[in-house]
């Protein structure tokens, strides 16, 4: 973040140095070609032709052909500094040592305050030194031709007074390049600083209107979640009327048209015909499955409304009282159970009997047609979860309708090969889920099945 | 029928049940002094002696009352309350027949102070049973019948 806004700000004042040279070098231009007339003005007085176009000339090549070949490079501004330097001394030459052309390096030093670079005061000042020094000594030397001033007292105590007070000017003037420079960059920082602190505000602004938002449709989850959670308990309740006057009114009429043919049954035993014998029969067994298909699936829904109870429980002890009941039961022959070690599980001991009831009777029924049934129960560990097992060498099933055997009311054999609801195993899936265990299982047509359940510890 | 001497009172709203459950008695040897009523407010009626019933005497409290839950105008466990809750009739045991496997009237009821709660099965074989154990309950509070109806049992197989 810092260094983002640094480089924001070191950017700016590049960008306000470019625009301070680009104003400068357009306004300079007009001063050049203005100081190159200039010379060709004076060359009329004394007819100085050839030193205003060549001095001229020179100053204007060397200026403009270092800024077209450096154009990265401040280095023209310094041949610029030079170049006033220069035709000073053009001037006073071609004014044949008139005094005042030496005011046109002050004009000059005056000029290169635009660029806000005391540096370039310096080519300036010692062009103008070494001009005076050796221009000076020629003179006085008595060499021909040469015109510094037309001043008769031009001592070397004059001299240096002159040549200080031009110092001076150059520096004040590079001073107030200098200052103006500083006072720039401060500028440009501030006004960076400024544009930060609006930038942040407004960040901070919009993270507060974010923020009220979120508040606002946490608001309305809330709200909905609560309206939900009270739709939801409705059709809960609905449900469960519903439930109960399904075991009421559909249990009774079951029960009547049972009991009744059961009546018949006993009161014209010996009056009625064979075929109507077993056709009562059969109406009975209809009415009693559709009860027990009733029973089923309120029990199947209660348990989607009941609530588990986890404890340790010990599986072994579960696993052995099913089988005892199963046997104590009207089921036919229990065959061979093969109890291998049962590791305890943390579930819910009334729920679970039942998971074990199930898939117990389930492999006593599918494994009975069998010569010699086998059962065998036990645990593995998988994945770290206790996976419990119970395999038969029954009737088994096809992979190929795996997806039906977990589902209410869908079974894989025919009623009347093997009796059933096809709730059983839904009600183990159930069960199982509502532990946040898994359940699955693998068969193969009359190589039996194994059914797998797997609890978290 | 006698109003005043009743044995027994069923409460049940559907007649083809009703029915089912006296023939099942009566197959059982308990058809003594049965009455039967088609819903909780005429059961009301009849056990404390207003309406339809007003001749009869109150003190003369039915010995058994084999109550349905689901019935129109005033359920079964409304009955059951009602009955508990006066001093001259609480004592009267009741068992409830019903339809309903739901924990929550099994809870109720004995909260009210049922004597017996009886889910009714499908199967007739079992409903029977039912009823045979609702039998030897009332040979149980009605010791003086006991004998009488065991010799009868007794005839009855031979």
């Amino acid at each position: 973040m810092i260094i983002r806004s640094s480089t924001i700000k070191n950017a700016g004042v590049q960008d306000f140095s470019a625009d301070v040279k680009r104003k400068s070098d357009y306004t300079i231009n007009f001063f050049l070609i203005g100081f190159f007339l200039c010379g060709m003005i004076l060359a009329t007085f004394y007819d100085t032709w050839l030193v205003a176009v060549a001095v001229g000339g020179i100053c204007l090549a060397a200026y403009y052909s270092t800024k077209l070949l450096l154009p990265t490079s401040d280095l023209y501004q310094y041949v610029l500094g030079a170049v006033f330097g220069v035709f000073m001394a053009q001037y006073i030459y071609q004014m044949h040592g008139l005094f005042e052309m030496h005011f046109i390096a002050f004009i000059g030093s005056a000029m290169l305050i635009t660029y806000q670079n005391w540096r370039l005061q310096l080519p300036l000042a010692i062009v103008v030194i070494v001009h005076h020094a050796l221009f000076a000594w020629l003179q006085y030397s008595g060499v021909e031709r040469i015109y510094f001033t037309q001043l008769e007292y031009m001592s070397l105590q004059t001299f240096v007074i002159h040549a200080f007070l031009a110092c001076v000017i150059f520096f004040i003037c590079g001073l107030w390049a200098y200052q103006f420079r500083a006072f720039s960059r401060r500028h440009i920082e501030q006004s960076y600083e400024i544009g930060r602190l609006q930038e942040e505000e407004r960040k901070k602004e919009q993270l507060m209107r974010a923020e009220a938002e979120i508040r606002e449709l946490n608001e309305s989850l809330e709200t909905k979640v609560r309206d939900r959670t009270a739709q939801l308990e409705t059709v809960n309740k609905e449900l469960e009327a519903f439930s109960y006057s399904v075991a009421h009114d559909l249990r009774a009429p079951l029960r009547v048209i049972n009991g009744f043919s059961r009546m018949v049954l006993k009161m014209e035993e010996n009056k009625i015909s064979k075929v109507s014998f077993e056709n009562l029969h059969i109406i009975m067994k209809n009415a009693a499955q559709m009860g027990r298909l009733i029973d089923d699936l309120l029990d199947f829904s209660r348990l989607g409304r009941a609530a588990i109870e986890v404890k340790q429980v010990d599986m072994a002890d579960i696993v052995q009282s099913v089988i005892k009941d199963l046997q104590n039961g009207e089921q036919l022959t229990i065959p061979e159970i093969r109890i291998n070690e049962l590791a305890d599980a943390k579930c819910d001991p009334i729920l679970m009997r039942q998971v074990w009831a199930n898939l117990i009777s389930n492999a006593v029924k599918y494994s009975r047609k069998k010569d010699s049934p086998l059962i065998e129960i036990g645990t593995s560990r998988r994945n770290g979860m206790n996976t419990y097992y119970v395999k038969d060498n029954g009737a088994g099933f096809n992979m190929e309708f795996y997806d039906k055997l977990f589902a209410v009311f869908q079974r894989l054999h025919k009623v009347t090969e093997y009796e059933g609801t096809g709730v059983g195993l839904a009600l183990v899936q159930r069960i199982i889920t509502k532990h946040h265990g898994k359940v699955w299982a693998d068969g193969e047509i009359d190589k039996g099945a194994t059914f797998y359940f797997s609890l978290p510890n | 029928m006698d109003k005043d001497q009743v044995d027994i009172l069923l409460v049940e709203d559907n007649p083809y049940e009703a029915r089912l459950t006296l023939m099942s008695l009566e197959e059982q040897n308990i058809s003594s002094n049965i009455h039967h009523v088609d819903d909780g407010a005429e059961a009301l009626d009849f056990i404390f002696a207003k309406g339809n019933y007003a001749d009869r005497n109150p003190e003369n409290t039915p010995r058994m009352i084999l109550l349905d839950l689901n019935m129109p105008k005033i359920g079964g466990l409304e009955v059951l309350r009602r009955i508990k809750a006066d001093e001259r009739t609480k004592s009267i045991p009741i068992v409830i027949l019903s339809s309903s496997r739901e924990d929550s009237d099994l809870v109720t009821s004995y909260m009210l102070g049922v004597n017996s709660y009886v889910v009714k099965p499908v199967e007739f074989d079992t409903f029977t049973k039912a009823i045979s154990d609702i039998g030897s309950y009332w040979m149980m509070l009605n010791e003086s019948t006991v004998l009488f109806l065991l010799a009868k049992s007794k005839m009855h197989k031979a």
